[in-house]
């Protein structure tokens, strides 16, 4: 298990606080911005920098004043960083030549991750005659070679090709499985971060703004931020709110507050829309009538932007329509979710 | 983070010690001894002297000429280089540097024996050439000098500029050579700026070429210091022209600074993405240009240089190994040459290694730490400290020395020291470049795997960056090898290197024996750059 506890780490212009979990065998996903902290916590945690103030603890032991060398946790570069000067072989056994392991369980603990990362045969290989997704698989065998108490991996897909992406995705989920090692994964990507995780955390400016597993922080956000962060969605202030079934809502509509009237209190996500024919009514009765007036096409899917008395609203439906088409907007009961 | 920020200001408090007693010393030198009374009379008469100040207004001016004319003749090379892939690239980099680690001695005799009385360029046009024995063959001279180091800086200075701002502009309809002057050459100013301001101050505490070169008329403020405290015996002299020189190298450098930035050349350190394109994508005059450029750099370097081998195997108009056997042993003259060398020629051989391996050892060792220890962070006021000797002339600092510490540590040590601290910034500035070889992710991986710092210098570090450490340490190595200064300063004559036997040499008038010393010299050096780069390159390949 990581813990941070009352993290705080000041650069002047930016400051980053942080209370955070992460339990013995769980990938998290810290995902926001860039710029929000989500690497320096990665960074706090490896021992790269130190924390102004507030403890961080592996595995029950406080490795807040221990120099990275000493902390034992794999980390895994966005670029790789792969000794140029060393084979693949040679690379992976880089930490375990540090622990002084000898050469024969060294030489078993190589080949056993060679197999675990799928790269048997790639031993004596130089380095620079990899490929990205390769040199990647590398730098992830390099850092559980000696074993590490948690694993951290800094936007580890960013630089490879998006078809490659989800077989490596799928990889890192095997090895963390079988492995059931702490393990803290940065991204941008949403779809990473979703499909990953096991707990999502939320930053922004350099705070923790919410964490929870991926299905609640997608369909049920607590800010503005997050479900704009995590999906596309359509948004309501409180005077549009009123004027939609009351049933669509997944709470009863707050009275009015004294905020900013024109802040989105809730969020609808594109998908939740069906189109439904003229006449007839939706699965919960209470329909919004509009015209579409984009067609954004995904394949399995059409993105829509319909005109309706509440202004554009975005919808996911089967391809199908065309623009300037007439459309009727239902969607199930509790599908609009309040904010907060 | 704590630990970087206190770095610069450690290693500046360490580097200032180690700089300014000697310095203090001597420019409070007089001081001491005389009542205040004397020392101000005579700090009065020596700003009184005619001589003074126009020894100030030549070293302004010959070396304002001399850095405008190296950064002149280096942009359209440091352009090639930075931008173009052709081959022989590396070997004109590597032979641009060649009269920059020769002595001075060798290339004053280069100079004089090209461009002088009875010179090879006399002789093709015939005449009687006196040029050269003025303010003019010291420009030669330090130009022949410093063409490299602008071209390095420069050159390193448009690697920087983000490649997709050509794409930009071109992308927008602008023709090369607007693009030259409106977004090259503003961000390549700081680069312009920086190169000019070195080789200026390298001009303007040139000590073995004006020396040699100049004799009363044409003398720097540099050779006053060395007449002064030696010839004249004055102290309080001595030190009043070592403060004149330091204050005006001072105030030049802190001008020239002040106006470049208030034009707002701000740094380029935006993408660093750079492709060198391929040689033949330049058009077809502008590759002849180009071909034309380089060999006119390379007469202008090199001819002269090789007039010093011609001359060393010719007597009397033909072929001759005379200067040679003189050299190995024979006399000129009455006079055994080792007695006018003062030393026999192994000895000087030895001398001259050693103390250039301990000072290259020392430097490039110092320059590490530093570049490390600085490598994501260098303020630009500790860039201005660590370039400072530079603007410490060389006389000055090894005085200093000399006073402070002589009878207490060895000479030889003084001279390492000396030799360390004037070759530090360059090699500073050279280990800097070689250390983006590896980036600080590479350390933090390594230690992340649980190795220690030594433990990352041993496995990764010194592997890594095996070629550039090899490459600073042979360049500071031949840095310390021609110096002529400090050995001058604080030997005295009893420690005799190459460039003190060559002095002597030319001061009994035998220059063909010199020339042929010269020839052992260049033999030597090349002999061990070569050892160096085989070695280098094999280390490599076994993937050590």
């Amino acid at each position: 298990m990581i813990e941070l506890r009352g993290i705080r780490r000041d650069y002047g212009n930016f400051s980053l606080t942080a209370d955070l979990q992460i339990d013995a065998h769980e990938l998290l996903t810290l995902f926001g911005e860039s710029g929000s902290g989500k690497t320096t916590i990665l960074r706090l945690i490896a021992g790269f920098e130190r924390p102004d103030s507030g403890q961080i603890l592996v595995g029950g032991r406080a490795v807040t004043g221990l120099p990275p060398e000493r902390r034992e946790i794999g980390y895994v570069f966005q670029d790789y960083t792969l000794f140029p000067h060393l084979s693949v072989g040679k690379n992976i056994a880089y930490g375990l030549r540090v622990q002084k392991v000898p050469a024969e369980a060294r030489v078993r603990r190589v080949r056993e991750l060679l197999d675990l990362t799928e790269l048997a045969g790639f031993e004596d290989r130089a380095v620079s005659t990899l490929s990205g997704g390769e040199q990647q698989r590398v730098a992830l065998a390099r850092a559980l070679a000696p074993s590490p108490k948690a694993l951290l991996l800094d936007e580890p897909f960013s630089a490879i090709d998006t078809e490659r992406r989800g077989s490596l995705r799928r990889h890192l989920l095997n090895i963390q499985r079988t492995l059931q090692i702490p393990t803290v994964f940065v991204t941008h990507s949403r779809t990473e971060a979703l499909y990953l995780s096991d707990r999502l955390v939320i930053m922004r400016d350099g705070a923790i703004v919410e964490s929870g597993v991926p299905r609640d922080i997608y369909e049920r956000p607590k800010t503005l931020y997050t479900a704009r962060f995590t999906g596309s969605a359509n948004t309501f202030t409180h005077e549009k709110l009123k004027r939609l079934p009351e049933h669509w809502l997944d709470g009863p509509v707050p009275t009015e507050g004294t905020g900013d009237q024109d802040a989105p209190i809730a969020v609808l996500r594109p998908e939740k829309f069906e189109f439904t024919g003229p006449g007839q009514s939706g699965p919960d009765g209470g329909c919004l009538e509009g015209q579409i007036r984009h067609v954004g096409y995904f394949g399995s899917y059409c993105l829509y932007i319909v005109e309706t008395e509440l202004g554009e609203l975005d919808v996911q439906e089967e391809p199908g329509c065309s623009i300037g088409q007439t459309v009727r907007l239902c969607c199930p009961a509790g599908s609009i979710h309040l904010l907060g | 983070m704590s630990s970087s920020r206190r770095a610069p200001v450690l290693i500046s408090v360490i580097f200032l010690a180690v700089i300014l007693p000697p310095v203090l010393t001597v420019l409070g030198a007089g001081f001491a001894s005389d009542t205040a009374g004397v020392w101000a009379g005579q700090v009065q008469s020596i700003l009184n002297r005619p001589s003074t100040w126009r020894s100030l207004r030549f070293s302004i001016l010959q070396a304002a000429v001399s850095a405008a004319l190296s950064v002149a003749v280096a942009v359209p090379g440091a352009y090639l280089m930075s931008h173009y892939r052709f081959r022989g690239r590396q070997i004109i980099q590597s032979l641009s540097l060649v009269p920059f680690v020769m002595p001075s001695l060798i290339v004053i005799l280069a100079v004089i024996g090209f461009y002088g009385r009875a010179g090879l360029l006399g002789r093709l046009f015939g005449g009687d050439l006196t040029f050269v024995y003025s303010g003019v063959g010291i420009i030669i001279a330090h130009t022949m000098f410093n063409i490299s180091v602008a071209l390095r800086i420069i050159a390193g200075g448009w690697m920087q500029v983000d490649e997709r701002y050509r794409w930009v502009s071109a992308s927008l309809g602008e023709r090369p050579v607007s693009r030259l002057l409106h977004l090259h050459l503003p961000l390549i100013t700081p680069s312009l700026v920086s190169a000019f301001i070195i080789v200026f101050l390298y001009c303007f505490v040139s000590f073995g070429v004006v020396l040699v070169f100049g004799g009363v008329r044409y003398a720097t403020l540099e050779v006053r210091i060395f007449q002064e405290m030696f010839t004249n015996l004055n102290l309080t002299g001595a030190g009043t022209l070592a403060a004149l020189q330091l204050a005006v190298a001072g105030l030049l450098v802190s001008l020239i600074q002040y106006l470049t930035r208030k034009k707002g050349a701000g740094t380029v350190r935006s993408g660093r993405r750079f492709h060198a394109r391929r040689w033949n994508e330049l058009a077809r005059p502008a590759r002849a240009l180009a071909v034309l450029y380089w060999a006119a750099v390379g007469m202008f370097l090199f001819a002269p240089l090789l007039t010093v081998v011609v001359r060393a195997f010719t007597w009397n108009g033909g072929f001759s190994l005379i200067s040679f056997r003189a050299l190995f042993g024979g006399s000129v003259g009455t006079r055994e040459v080792s007695e006018i060398m003062q030393a026999q020629l192994p000895e000087i051989l030895m001398t001259s290694l050693g103390m250039a391996t301990l000072s290259a050892l020392a430097s490039s060792s110092l320059a590490y730490l530093c570049a490390r220890s600085l490598r994501d962070h260098l303020p630009g006021w500790l860039d201005t400290v660590l370039t400072m000797p530079l603007a410490i002339s060389g006389v000055t600092l090894s005085l200093g020395l000399r006073l402070l510490l002589f009878g207490i540590v060895p000479e030889l040590a003084l001279i390492v020291m000396a030799q360390s601290v004037m070759a530090f910034p360059l090699v500073f500035r050279n280990m800097r470049g070689h250390l983006r070889a590896l980036p600080t992710r590479y350390l933090e991986t390594g230690r992340s795997l649980g190795a220690r710092p030594v433990h990352l210098l041993w496995t990764v570090e010194v592997p890594v960056l095996w070629r550039g450490l090899v490459n600073t340490f042979a360049f500071a190595f031949a840095v310390s090898l021609a110096d002529f200064t400090s050995v001058l300063t604080i030997g005295r004559g009893r420690i005799v290197t190459f460039p003190i036997a060559m002095y002597r040499l030319i001061g009994f008038q035998s220059f063909d024996v010199a020339l042929a010393l010269g020839v052992v010299y260049m033999v030597f050096v090349g002999l061990i750059f070569f050892v160096v780069d085989i070695t280098s390159v094999q280390r490599e390949e076994a993937g050590l």
